[in-house]
């Protein structure tokens, strides 16, 4: 454990009821055993280790008379947290479990709000446990489970070992839809290397953006993907009337039958279909592996393709669009292990981030000015952002975060001979990608083209 | 908030210093015994001692709460002392031999406030959202309906002998020792750091978590609030003619002044003179003399209504936590964050 700048780093716990924070926090407790923890603790769970200071107290929801967002505090983590740094002897760390329905956002404003607090504590980051069995139940009608699953820097699946490998694919991609920054682990009885929740410096400036936004795009390009075993011969791609006029599709040599290696497989396909694609029409011949094909869909009723592969072998086809939207068939042949990647579909249209990387500088008095704009007036629904821009004349980076209203931001390293580049993510409610894109877009200085995906 | 400077450049005068005691840790508070011949002391590590008024010297001390001690105080009759902390314990001692004669168990919540009465020998506790009253010997007087958020603070009207207010979030409430439910309730949504009555009880003031000043005056109950500080309001003191209200929330101390129809409408006195954040800040118990201590572990003793009086001054290496007049205002007892005690003579 470290502590950075003199101070002393906090983690935030969040999660459902029943989801594994008490179990977490043992593990937390018992695998850093010397050091000085101290547990703000707002459900009673049975901590088992006795050498913690475990703090019990109600979770008190501030709002200040000036009735904005941003000043909703924890009442109680300033007073308990205030009084116990006075002591000579500190903490090494300190963990702040949530109850199961709170909302993380008054405690992470309770680190930028307090000057007390601010002085002497840094919030290093926010661990949301998902169980990963029960999470359908509350996903779609929670808006605490979502705030947590949208404001954490760490996500658990934990429980995944009661969850088939496709339930586990779906969940992990609904949860980078709404949160395409944080990290996600699949975890079992909460087990998991201690430098994946601790230190993270989820709030820290100088690691504003460890991963590219663009990287963390939450739409795949393609919905569905199985593995076939092809003999060598040709066989006929059937489809019938589908939704769209065109479907493109990628082959993949497949080492293994398993999800997990359709998985694994997922990243190279993405790359794939950002390249070019050949297209094809009614009966014409798809081989290359590697290759998307743009299949042409225009015509009504029922359409063929040759789907040949040169070598004999298994396959993963990568799929646009689900196969029975197009009562699509291949011979005779049946998948032997397929994953839905039905982003596009599912999605939570309520809560999603927005990525942003354009090359070229940004005009100050422009970007403040759409920022100030933007933050005071979708500031309850943007929940975090974080950025790395380049303002026009300044020889350093500006790096920048956000909770809500909460703005924190300041000069970092120079460029040098680095290529000037923007890079943003938000994450929000009702967030509207291409506004966002726009808005950021009119504040370059000179009229470059977006480099998005 | 509008401000007036202090017209003048600050005319210093080093404080002397009588004696230095050394401590374990962060000094929580210091009470004199009415006779001014003792002072006891509470610190984070839990320990609470007793100091000869004189030269400083610890002549007792123990182990009084597992984790911090918050409070040490001392009944205005002399006969007893009390201490709370963060173990949940509130106890009671005889004022001369030490004995212990009560501890009085909170359970899991810090025992944040304890205040004697001002003649009686009997106290209040405000423990999370537990408000009680006690007798010397540790019965229960009387427990009160329980606060619906964590009480910030309690002070008793010495105006009115069985009064007494406390605050917490979203509004004060007033109180009498005979009902166990609040008598008033001045409904405001903000968190409230601390609660003060005017000696004379005709105003109740309470200092803001978002750096603001609320003041109600009473019997009417109209209120001011005064906002625009840097920071939150933690530092309150009224003088014993009840005419000037000194805050912190800042670096300047700002006084409002209640003569006539003010402080509506008037801007205070502002005195700047620290570099940090002030931490706390104390009025002689008669008189205008001030003093204020900083984060920066500097003490001013200022005399308001007096621009030409020279402002005394000294300096500690740590964040000054606690300020305590000696009961004659001939001297300041100073506690600092690094555990050391200090006594100036003023």
């Amino acid at each position: 454990m470290s502590i950075t700048n003199g101070k002393v780093p906090v983690t935030v716990l969040t999660g459902f009821l029943g989801a594994g924070k008490t179990t977490l926090l043992n593990r937390i407790l018992s695998e850093n055993h010397g050091k000085r923890i101290a547990v703000i603790e707002n459900e009673f769970g049975e901590i088992g280790i006795d050498d913690a200071l475990i703090v019990q107290a109600d979770e008190e929801i501030f709002e200040m008379n000036n009735g904005c967002i941003c000043c909703t505090v924890r009442g109680d983590l300033i007073r308990i947290l205030g009084n116990l740094m006075r002591r000579k002897d500190k903490f090494d760390y300190i963990l702040v479990e949530t109850t199961g329905l709170a909302d993380p956002a008054p405690v992470a404003q309770t680190f930028f709000v307090d000057d007390e607090i601010q002085d002497q504590l840094e919030l290093d980051g926010i661990v949301t446990l998902v169980d990963a069995k029960h999470v359908c139940m509350h996903i779609d009608t929670s808006s605490e489970c979502k705030e947590q699953v949208a404001f954490a820097d760490v996500i658990l699946l934990n429980k995944c070992d009661l969850v088939s490998e496709e339930d586990l694919v779906a969940l992990e991609v609904r949860i980078r839809s709404m949160n395409a920054m944080a990290k996600i682990y699949r975890t079992k009885d909460a087990a998991i290397e201690m430098d994946k929740i601790l230190n993270v410096s989820g709030f820290d400036l100088d690691r504003a953006l460890a991963v590219k936004p663009t990287f963390l795009q939450p739409e795949y390009p393609f919905e569905w993907a199985g593995i076939y075993d092809f003999n060598g011969k040709g066989e006929s791609l059937l489809l019938d009337d589908g939704p769209d006029p065109s479907m493109n599709i990628l082959l993949l040599s497949a080492k293994e039958t398993t999800v997990e290696s359709i998985n694994a497989l997922a990243e190279v396909a993405v790359g794939h279909f950002s390249s070019d694609r050949i297209k094809v029409e009614p009966a014409g011949k798809i081989s290359a592996v590697g290759q998307v094909y743009q299949l042409d869909l225009i015509k009504k009723g029922s359409k063929m393709f040759e789907l040949a592969p040169e070598e004999a072998g298994k396959y993963v086809l990568f799929m646009q669009h689900k196969p029975e939207e197009f009562a699509l068939s291949i011979g005779n042949l049946t998948p032997l292990a397929s994953v839905v990647y039905d982003a596009g579909h599912t999605h939570d249209s309520e809560i999603s981030s927005v990525g942003i990387e354009v090359e070229g500088d940004l005009d100050q008095k422009k970007f403040n000015n759409w920022l100030g704009e933007l933050l005071r007036e979708k500031g309850t629904d943007i929940f975090r952002m974080k950025g790395i821009v380049s303002i026009s004349g300044e020889e350093e980076r500006f790096v920048f975060q956000g909770v809500h209203m909460l703005f924190d931001g300041r000069p970092d390293r120079a460029w040098g001979d680095e290529e000037h580049s923007n890079q943003m993510i938000f994450i929000g409610r009702n967030l509207d990608r291409k506004e966002l894109v726009e808005g950021f877009n009119s504040c370059l200085v000179k009229n470059r083209q977006l480099n998005l995906r | 908030m509008p401000r007036k400077k202090s017209p003048t450049e600050l005319t210093l005068r080093p404080l002397e210093r009588d004696w230095l005691a050394e401590g374990k840790d962060y000094i929580g508070d210091l009470s004199w015994s009415p006779d001014g011949t003792r002072i006891v002391r509470a610190d984070a590590s839990g320990t609470v001692s007793i100091l000869d008024g004189r030269t400083g010297s610890v002549v007792n001390e123990w182990h009084a709460h597992k984790l911090g001690a918050l409070k040490a105080k001392w009944s205005s009759t002399g006969k007893y002392l009390a201490s709370c902390g963060q173990d949940g314990k509130a106890t009671i001692y005889n004022g001369s031999s030490l004995e212990l004669l009560a501890d009085i168990d909170h359970g899991n919540n810090w025992v944040e406030n304890l205040v004697w009465h001002h003649t009686k020998d009997i106290f209040l506790t405000g423990a999370g959202k537990d408000l009680n009253l006690w007798n010397a010997d540790g019965a229960l007087i009387k427990e009160f309906a329980k606060h619906p958020s964590t009480i910030a603070d309690v002070a008793w009207n010495q105006a009115a002998p069985d009064h007494f207010a406390t605050s917490s979030y979203n509004g004060p409430r007033l109180w009498n020792i005979k009902d166990s439910n609040y008598k008033r309730f001045f409904e405001w949504k903000g968190s409230l750091l601390n609660i003060l009555y005017s000696p004379n009880g005709k105003v109740l003031a309470a200092g803001c978590q978002d750096g603001a000043a609320h003041i109600w005056l009473l019997p009417s109950g109209e209120d001011l609030y005064m906002n625009g500080y840097p920071t939150k309001v933690r530092e309150l003191s009224f003088d014993s003619s009840s005419r000037y209200l000194a805050t912190g929330g800042g670096t300047e101390v700002i006084v409002w002044d209640f003569a006539g129809k003010g402080p509506s409408g008037s801007t205070p006195l502002v005195l700047p003179g620290h570099e940090s954040f002030i931490s706390v800040l104390a009025f002689a118990p008669k008189g205008l003399k001030l003093a204020s201590g900083g984060l920066d572990g500097e003490v001013f003793i200022w005399e308001i209504g007096n621009n030409k009086a020279p402002v005394l001054n000294t300096r500690g290496d740590s964040d000054v936590s606690t300020l305590a007049w000696r009961p004659d205002e001939k001297a300041l007892a100073v506690g600092f964050a690094s555990g050391e005690t200090m006594l100036f003579t003023t």
